[in-house]
């Protein structure tokens, strides 16, 4: 019955993350319910550091936000890019009715490829582009535990590709969702449905299965003409979990489709179904491992220009052996491979049409303590991949704990993104026959040497802040030559900094009402390598990001049975090419009807003017939802 | 289903809690929880009805949410008796004892000063230590148990099957 994430989670970076909310959390206005809990119900509480002493998320070296269950109840989100948005440290952009351009420090666009995302351990990656494809990723947002983000590298446990960011989406144990739940949200334009079960099968097994189906609405073009981008959804799946005293096995699985016919590239059609199996025990002496292994399928048709199929397999171990020295050490090996076949096109290809990639990694990672205040980490991953070999990852990292409510860190880390077949295979054909991009076949890797420094600290128990500062230094950014006449090829030409700060805080004035606030700036300055075009300063190929974000979020309790909340935030200016900057108002008006029936109403940008988010995008609305769930929990006992 | 229904009351105020608590108040729940879950040696309660006593050293926090929840509650038809203990001082018979987090060093001599069918329950981050029989840690936000059977068998306790089960670590554990 451990909680997911894993031992490649590592005790540092993330057993932090579950009482990230610190001050947030709602606190039980008494110890009573809590002993009417089972054993294993209390070892799944999340407790705040408030009394005792201070655990993993106050020491942490790095800049960690937890979305946790109830910051998800308590939004009017209804997918999990809107889930997203709840974190400061991320760039959230809707650009049409299911797609989404997401990136964390920088390089944000719909094929935004620095981001890690992972859900339950899968990583949610499409070989393709190193980036996710957000309209075949939906979950029961009602299943998740807490969604852990880092910004910032991430590489040593995680690999190729976590250079700016890794998104852990954990969901719950099946033993914790145990009973019935229904839920209903219509609104005039689109709506989402689940359905979930949740039983025992054993002494110490428990299972649920759910259905989810999803619909949307066209979005609408700038000048206000509808945007065919309308789309349906239907998922189902399973998590059946068994422990018995140390060891925990997890079997999940999902199937989904989507799209609507005829298929466009804002809709396409899309069907996918993975399968994965963990296992995590303790050698006979004592030292915990954790056995993972996962398949996962995905087709994606537009229609027209883009016919992709790629299957993915994944193994990974890993080891925290004890008594290696006076820290804790945690060592791990991985294998992934992937092949996908794209059918070419007059326009697009990529060539090879069918390619099989693999990634094996090794990693290791010590901490251990320098006096009685200072903590080291240090760590290396060594990630051989099919284009470019061996690519090293170390970093290094520092908490200085000041006291068990304040801590300030610092750290040095090698990103490195892998080239993906978007990098190395792809042709580009504009009509009539003219090619505009022929592959980049000398693609290299593109690294970065980060730099950041952090402090957080609980001030009192209902107050609680962080701040993060960093630098990424790049080198070999993906672009074509200027001047070059077509075809361009892809090749590494672009460096520079990418600057920034991160800050978040929490507030609980009173037992019933919640605030908190988040701010992101970011000052990109990129320039071609080499003297090449040295007046260039616009790499609309690099990302589209806002100089600075604005967050607020309050959570009110009213009466017993319920609650108002409210979500500002304010997004600066896009500058290559220019979006203006836009604010948005998200409520949520929720009333607990009866102990099994909640009703809510949910509104996102309420201001009510159409906005842009991204260049390309939709128009984005006003929308109001009303939602009802019936939830009977059966308790394990 | 009716079962179901009976028990809905209880189960909307933990669902609506979402898994989130102090950490002394969930702490002091196990210490609550882990009695029922312990078979002392026979002789050790005289009478059926004679309170169970818990003693705490070392931690305010817990002993403040432990005697919130002790109050009007029972462990198999025994009342819970909370003692606040100061370091050094005689405790008098106990049978669940917990010491708060210190030097190792420190804790092995408290846990060693208390001998006989004690539950001595430590909240040491670096784990178990020699005396203890359980150990309260925070891990990934969550607090979770060791136990250790050595201990347990020296103090002349039983721990059930199922507190094992739930433990995250058993140490002396045949296999």
């Amino acid at each position: 019955m451990k909680p997911i994430p894993a031992a490649p989670l590592a005790f540092v970076l993330l057993a932090w993350a579950a009482t990230a909310q610190g001050a947030s959390a709602v606190q039980f206005a008494s110890a009573h319910p809590l002993a009417d809990l089972t054993l294993e119900q209390l070892s799944h509480i999340e407790v705040t550091s408030v009394s005792g002493r201070p655990q993993g998320l106050m020491q942490a070296a790095a800049s960690i936000y937890v979305i946790t269950a109830q910051d998800i109840r308590r939004s009017a989100a209804t997918s999990l890019p809107e889930v997203l948005r709840l974190a400061p440290n991320l760039q959230v952009a809707q650009t049409s009715a299911g797609q989404w351009a997401i990136s964390a420090r920088g390089f944000q666009d719909s094929i935004a490829n620095k981001l890690l995302v992972l859900v339950d351990g899968r990583t949610v990656y499409s070989p393709l582009f190193a980036g996710v494809f957000w309209d075949a990723n939906d979950l029961v947002l009602e299943d998740v535990d807490r969604i852990e983000v880092i910004s910032g590298p991430g590489g040593t446990l995680w690999g190729a590709n976590a250079v700016n960011g890794v998104i852990n989406v954990v969901t719950r144990n099946a033993a914790e969702t145990q009973g019935v739940l229904a839920l209903a949200a219509r609104s005039g334009h689109g709506g989402r449905e689940v359905v979930r079960w949740g039983g025992r099968i054993g002494p110490d097994a428990h299972l649920r299965i759910h259905g989810l189906a999803v619909d949307r609405d066209n979005t609408w073009l700038p000048g206000g003409a509808p945007r065919d981008d309308a789309s349906n959804r239907l998922q189902g799946g399973f998590r059946a979990d068994w422990a018995d005293g140390p060891s925990a096995l997890t079997l999940q699985g999902e199937a989904y489709r989507g799209g609507e016919l005829p298929s466009n590239n804002l809709a396409p059609e899309l069907r996918g179904q993975h399968l994965l199996g963990r296992w995590s025990s303790r050698f006979a002496d004592g030292s915990s491992y954790t056995l993972q292994a996962y398949y996962d399928g995905s087709e994606r048709d537009d229609g027209n220009l883009f016919r992709n199929h790629s299957r993915t397999v994944d193994l990974r171990f890993t080891h925290e052996p004890r008594g290696a020295g006076p820290g804790q050490l945690l060592w791990g090996a991985g294998h992934r491979r992937a092949r996908d076949s794209t059918q070419p096109t007059p326009m697009l290809a990529f060539l090879p049409a069918e390619r099989t990639l693999s990634w094996t990694h090794a990693f290791a990672q010590y901490q251990w303590m320098l006096g009685d205040q200072l903590q080291a980490t240090a760590g290396a991953k060594v990630e051989h991949n099919s284009y470019t070999g061996a690519e090293l990852l170390p970093s290094v990292r520092l908490a200085w704990l000041h006291s068990p409510q304040a801590t300030t860190w610092a750290a040095l880390s090698r990103a490195v993104r892998a080239p993906a077949r978007i990098d190395r295979d792809f042709f580009l054909t504009l009509p009539p026959g003219i090619a505009v991009i022929a592959g980049g076949p000398d693609f290299r890797s593109e690294t970065a040497t980060v730099l950041e420094a952090g402090h957080r600290a609980q001030l009192s128990p209902t107050l609680s802040w962080s701040a993060t500062v960093f630098r990424h230094f790049f080198h070999g950014l993906r672009s074509g030559r200027p001047g070059q006449a077509p075809p361009a090829t892809v090749e590494n030409l672009v460096e520079g900094p990418v600057d920034g700060l991160e800050a978040w805080g929490q507030w609980q004035p009173l037992e019933g009402w919640r605030l908190s606030a988040g701010y992101l700036a970011l000052h990109k300055d990129l320039r071609f390598a080499g003297g090449l075009s040295p007046a260039t300063r616009s790499f609309p190929g690099l990302g589209n990001d806002p100089r600075s974000q604005v967050s607020l979020r309050s959570s009110l309790d009213v009466g017993a049975n319920g609650a108002f909340d409210l979500a500002v935030r304010r997004v600066g200016e896009l500058t290559d090419p220019r979006v203006p900057g836009y604010t948005a108002v998200d409520a949520r008006l929720g009333w607990q009807v009866r102990p099994d029936l909640r009703l809510e109403l949910l509104g996102t940008n309420l201001l009510g003017r159409r906005h842009v988010e991204f260049a390309g995008g939709s128009e984005i609305g006003r929308r109001l939802l009303l939602q009802l769930t019936w939830q009977l929990e059966a308790r394990s006992r | 289903m009716l079962k179901l229904l009976l028990l809905l009351p209880a189960v909307s105020a933990w669902s609506q809690g979402p898994g989130s608590a102090r950490e002394s108040a969930v702490k002091a729940a196990f210490l609550y929880k882990f009695a029922g879950f312990v078979e002392w040696p026979a002789g050790t309660f005289r009478r059926a009805d004679e309170p169970l006593v818990v003693g705490v050293l070392g931690n305010e926090a817990i002993a403040a949410d432990l005697e919130q929840i002790a109050a009007g509650r029972n462990v198999d038809g025994r009342a819970v008796v909370v003692r606040r203990l100061r370091p050094g001082e005689a405790a008098g018979p106990l049978h669940v004892l917990l010491i708060g987090a210190g030097p190792d060093q420190q804790v092995r001599e408290q846990a060693a000063a208390m001998a006989g069918p004690v539950l001595v329950v430590t909240e040491q981050p670096q784990g178990l230590v020699p005396g203890g029989v359980l150990n309260l840690v925070t891990e990934r936000g969550r607090v979770r148990f060791a136990a250790s059977l050595p201990a347990a068998e020296t103090r002349g306790l039983r721990l059930s099957a199922r507190l094992l089960a739930v433990a995250q670590n058993v140490e002396g554990r045949s296999r």
